[in-house]
């Protein structure tokens, strides 16, 4: 199973399981579930007034999604060479390994990193490291004015989504 | 064949939107991009830091023009902006070509409106392209860079 419905797994609190198949860390598997997922007003952002200069440039709408690692206390031994985002790089740099998928396949990787750009503070509030003090991550997400189901889904090949019953 | 070229001027008066298609971009992915040119101006040198550079003569001898555009990233995944702007020709009424120039002192100066160094699927975003031309008086165009070479496309929506 590639993409995993959203909304679907809030509801069903499905445990998803990202199975990486990238050379340093082939095997690992990181276990989390998405708590929220809801549309937020760029209002809500603190220090909106130093993003204001670039939000309304942009159509689209922006999205915060809430996830827990539910197998945290493990997840520190996939900080290889001390680079906590290689792995589980959904605000890392490069390619981003999680992304949002829509129905027609289009996909949106989170823009934590864009925001960073402009206003540290609000990286530093929504950007938590990977570790068993932090295993809840916050991600957010800049989305077209349309409807559609939304997904979990991979924005490369080196991996592997999968519900577990764990 | 020769490239096709479309006078800047006359796709700002017309508000036309063009697409550029690129067959492959550096990882072998089809590219579509949309975009419409809103302007293109020279800046104001005095704005910038160039004090900041080691040799800012290069600067001092042309014009910089700040094209301003709106684009559409029609691919299904994010694009980096270089992937667009690196195949982006301007071109004078000479035949000369000139290529964008990406400048720490211009794309962090307050001309450029850049949200994100990636291109979003599907979401109009402004992004902001510097060309250092020479100081003279000429037509402008916009073309593709190695378009037979690339196979990339360049045409009217």
């Amino acid at each position: 199973m590639e993409c995993i419905e959203i909304n679907e797994a809030i509801f069903n609190e499905y445990n998803i399981g990202y199975l990486s198949d990238k050379t340093f860390s082939a095997g690992n598997i990181l276990y989390f579930r998405i708590l929220e997922f809801k549309a937020i007003n760029y209002e809500e952002i603190d220090d909106f007034d130093k993003l204001s200069k670039k939000i309304p440039l942009i159509m689209g709408r922006l999205f915060m999604v809430k996830i827990v690692i539910t197998n945290a206390d493990k997840t520190i031994r996939l900080n290889l060479f001390n680079f906590p985002s290689w792995d589980i790089k959904f605000d890392g740099y490069g390619d981003e390994d999680l992304c949002i998928e829509d129905e027609e396949g289009f996909k949106y990787e989170t823009i934590n990193q864009s925001f960073h750009n402009y206003c540290p503070i609000f990286h530093n509030k929504y950007n938590l490291s990977v570790g068993a003090n932090n295993p809840i991550r916050t991600f957010m997400f800049l989305l077209p004015n349309e409807d559609s189901k939304l997904f979990i889904g991979l924005n490369n090949i080196a991996g592997r989504l999968s519900i577990s019953n764990d | 064949m020769d490239e096709i070229k479309f006078p800047i001027n006359q796709l700002i008066n017309q508000e036309d939107w063009l697409e550029m298609f690129m067959p492959k971009d550096m990882f072998g992915n089809e590219c579509l991009f949309r975009f419409q040119i809103k302007s293109f101006q020279e800046i104001d040198k005095s704005k910038l830091a160039l004090e900041k550079l080691k040799n800012k003569m290069f600067l001092e001898q042309g014009k910089i023009i700040l094209l301003t555009i709106d684009i559409t990233n029609l691919s299904q995944r994010a694009k980096q902006k270089g992937t667009f702007y690196r195949e982006i020709i301007i071109s004078d009424s000479e035949g000369f070509s000139f290529e964008g120039s990406i400048n720490e002192v211009l794309c962090s100066s307050e001309f450029s409106t850049d949200f994100s160094f990636k291109l979003i699927p599907k979401i109009k975003t402004e992004t902001t392209l510097f060309f250092l031309l020479p100081n003279e008086d000429s037509d402008y165009f916009i073309s593709i860079k190695n378009s037979k070479l690339t196979d990339t496309k360049l045409r009217l929506a």
